[in-house]
């Protein structure tokens, strides 16, 4: 199990990495360089003068309008943009180091909170640059991705299989991205929509949109009724159907744009591996919980 | 006294007269944009340009074109005021000092802009609560109202003059061109992602509207989307309507605009289709029909490829192409990007583009300049589509991935602010990028397919 972890944590960051090496940065980044921007551009006086000259509003005040040099502010957003890249690069060397340095100190496992408080941290970011299709979700859409890391720190470090707060960090972000995801869907999401049409085009299949409609409904239904299912009960067959699922939508990137958009499966291989660790754990859901203890309350009657 | 008639004649028998006088508005014009130091903006002189939003006063103009070009446009403003009584005074012929107008259109489509307030902040540390009130009070962001006058029945290729009226208070004159019937001697701007950076975003209103005084042949600009930040916020769409009175020439003129929508300017309220007046179930995408040789087709990037908008696609293409000379696409995410990575609408879309040989693919979102090899089918291919673009109209710019095969081998990438300049011929579209200071960055020639 163990290791079924550390190999998805791997892809999961070999995805989430190579968009920040090689196609612009992260959300984290972007967010720290059009803060910048904006600042270095004066657009706040700007703004606060245009508000009380056009708009005789005056709740801003507005101060001397300095644009700095367009030089210092390249040179900044460069050493923001090495930062972002530095950071990814990072992460990177953690997770696929720490396994090895693991087995003689444990206790380094825990620094796979920082790839977590990364992905975390960038999944916030996006929800702050906004501009997609529900990006104001992305913190519990993406939290089996960080949510993997968080898991991957207490199974390492404690060296234990039978940890129920990791059973319950895997159930929550499993029930988090499946609901996410199962909204985004039924809610009828433009880049879902494309997947379906894109996936069911290679295939010769010409989809008609009332047809995507529907699909997409049904899969949105499934979706939330597997996030809640994670959550109550423990069900071999629907943990391994959440797990195949995961795959199948990870791997529906690929499909739909190409190999290049690989990584878009790696990052989201989290969605199948933690429903698969849930099974491997083995450990009880909510409802398993409530028995057992009505169980153990009813056995001295007996 | 009135000015001179109007029918604008670039291939007819006035043209003569019609350059006499385009030169003389581009002396006018040229002093425009130098008015403004573009280096080192003097911000106070730049907003004392722009309309204040008071009142009835007709401000934040702008002609906005999706369909037939030569044929209709709609006139929309913005007052501080509901007002009762918001027409446009137009015709042929300028109104001259009593502004006196053949024709009249009272606005079809009147309404106040969907505002989300700011929500009340809490008292500060030492504050109390009526100061706090007080406070959130001034934080209110005011009402305005946007009136939209669909006008019809137009001459192609004529100067329409214009004076916006609420409540009897009038703007000044201001004139727009319609697009020829048929031909293709003209020129269309396009840029795309002014959405930060307001001085820069001023200055290329300032550049746009000085290539449209120094090359008169410039008809319309087309916007590729991501007009602001968060296109749910009143107070940034404001200031953008604002900005963009500054692409009016000094002697009236307005360049009409082809929008597209970025996917930055969404939000529930819609606002986007409140300022350019869309129907936002049926206008997400549209043609703009540039007379009888030239249309544009806006993309929305931000919905599904597939479906509806890939099946109005291909039926649009497949009527269009063979009637039309220059077949141009516009959408706001690339599908050959120079940045990030490709739209999910490239699978849909692109092999669309490829079958009915789309002439240029006009593209936004990357904030950089792209220009790509001829492409066909993933390769590159001579008789391929160019896909140009990627914005720059004050958002601060980004560096490219170089090693993309194509803008490597004939293709080029860049990280400037500009505008991209479509000079149509006969027998040519040439592409010219065009920076801040008017210096070009690239010029392209595309040659017409033949038909």
């Amino acid at each position: 199990m163990m290791r079924f972890a550390v190999l998805a944590g791997m892809m999961t960051i070999f995805g989430a990495v190579w968009p920040v090496l090689f196609n612009g940065g992260s959300a984290a980044g972007e967010l720290l360089v059009r803060t910048h921007e904006v600042e270095a551009a004066g657009d706040a006086d700007f703004e606060a003068m245009m508000e009380a000259e056009l708009y005789g509003e005056t709740g801003k005040l507005a101060g001397p309008f300095i644009e700095r040099d367009p030089g210092s502010t390249t040179g900044h957003v460069s050493l923001l943009r090495d930062l972002d890249r530095g950071v990814a690069v990072l992460c990177l060397l953690l997770v696929v180091g720490l396994p090895f340095l693991c087995g003689k100190w444990p206790k380094l496992a825990w620094l796979y909170l920082l790839p977590a408080g990364w992905l975390l941290m960038n999944a916030h970011a996006s929800a702050m640059n906004g501009g997609k299709a529900f990006a104001a979700l992305a913190v519990p859409a993406h939290a089996t991705r960080w949510g993997m890391f968080v898991v991957l720190a207490m199974l390492l470090s404690r060296k234990s299989q039978t940890d129920p707060v990791v059973n319950w960090v895997l159930r929550i972000t499993c029930a988090l991205t499946f609901a996410i995801h199962g909204w985004e869907a039924f809610q009828l999401s433009p880049p879902f929509q494309d997947l379906l049409y894109a996936t069911f085009g290679h295939v010769g299949i010409g989809l008609s949109e009332p047809v995507c409609h529907g699909l997409l409904r049904a899969i949105g239904v499934m979706d939330l009724l597997l996030a809640l299912g994670v959550t109550v009960i423990h069900f071999r067959p629907l943990l391994l159907w959440m797990g195949c699922w995961g795959l199948i939508t990870a791997a529906s990137r690929p499909i739909a744009m190409g190999f290049d958009a690989w990584p878009e499966f790696a990052m989201r291989l989290p969605n199948s591996a933690a429903p698969l660790l849930v099974v491997l754990l083995g450990m009880p859901a909510a409802l398993s919980l409530y028995r057992s203890k009505s169980t153990t309350q009813q056995e001295p009657a007996t | 006294m009135k000015k001179r008639s109007t029918k604008l004649p670039l291939m007819n028998t006035n043209r003569v007269s019609f350059i006499g006088a385009s030169l003389s508005f581009s002396l006018i014009v040229a002093v425009h944009a130098e008015d403004i130091t573009l280096a080192k903006l003097d911000v106070k002189t730049l907003v004392s340009k722009m309309t204040p939003l008071k009142g009835t006063t007709p401000a934040q103009w702008r002609v906005v074109w999706t369909g037939d070009a030569s044929r209709e446009a709609t006139i929309s403003w913005t007052t501080a005021e509901p007002g009762t009584k918001h027409i446009v005074h137009y015709g042929a012929e300028s109104g001259g000092d009593d502004k006196k107008f053949a024709l009249s259109q009272t606005c079809q489509s009147n309404g106040a802009y969907s505002i989300e307030q700011p929500k009340p902040q809490k008292p500060k540390e030492g504050e109390s609560a009526a100061e706090a009130a007080k406070r959130n009070s001034r934080m209110k962001i005011s009402p305005a109202y946007y009136h939209h006058a669909r006008i019809k029945n137009l001459n192609p290729d004529t100067c329409y003059y214009f004076v916006l009226e609420s409540d009897g208070e009038q703007s000044r004159e201001f004139y727009f061109r319609t697009a020829p019937a048929e031909g293709d001697d003209f020129t269309l701007i396009h840029g795309g992602d002014s959405r930060s950076g307001h001085a820069d975003r001023c200055r290329m209103n300032l550049r746009i509207a000085a290539q449209a005084a120094s090359e008169t042949k410039v008809l319309a600009f087309a916007h590729g989307g991501d007009y602001i930040v968060t296109g749910s916020k009143w107070e940034q769409w404001r200031l953008w309507l604002s900005q963009h009175e500054l692409t009016t020439l000094k002697d009236g003129r307005v360049l009409p605009i082809i929008p597209t929508k970025g996917n930055h300017d969404g939000g529930k309220n819609g606002l986007y289709f409140e300022v350019f007046d869309l129907a936002e179930k049926t206008e997400r995408w549209h043609t703009t029909m540039l007379g009888k040789d030239v249309a544009l087709v806006t993309l929305d990037t931000n919905s599904a490829a597939g479906g509806a908008q890939a099946e109005w696609l291909e039926a649009e293409m497949r009527r269009l192409r063979p009637e039309v000379r220059w077949l141009l696409v516009q959408y706001h995410r690339p599908m050959y990007p120079a940045v990030k990575g490709p739209a999910k609408h490239a699978p849909i879309f692109c092999p669309l583009f490829d079958k009915y040989n789309v002439d240029i693919a006009l593209e936004s979102d990357g904030h950089c300049m792209k220009r790509t090899v001829p492409i066909r089918d993933g390769k590159k291919d001579p008789s391929g589509i160019v896909y140009v673009g990627e914005g720059g109209l004050g958002v601060g710019q980004r560096k490219t991935s170089e090693d993309r095969w194509y803008i490597n081998d004939g293709g080029k990438a860049g990280s400037e602010h500009h505008v991209i300049q479509l000079d149509f011929t006969p027998d040519n579209m040439r592409v010219r990028f065009i920076l801040m200071d008017g210096s070009v960055w690239d010029d392209h020639m595309i040659k017409v397919r033949k038909r």
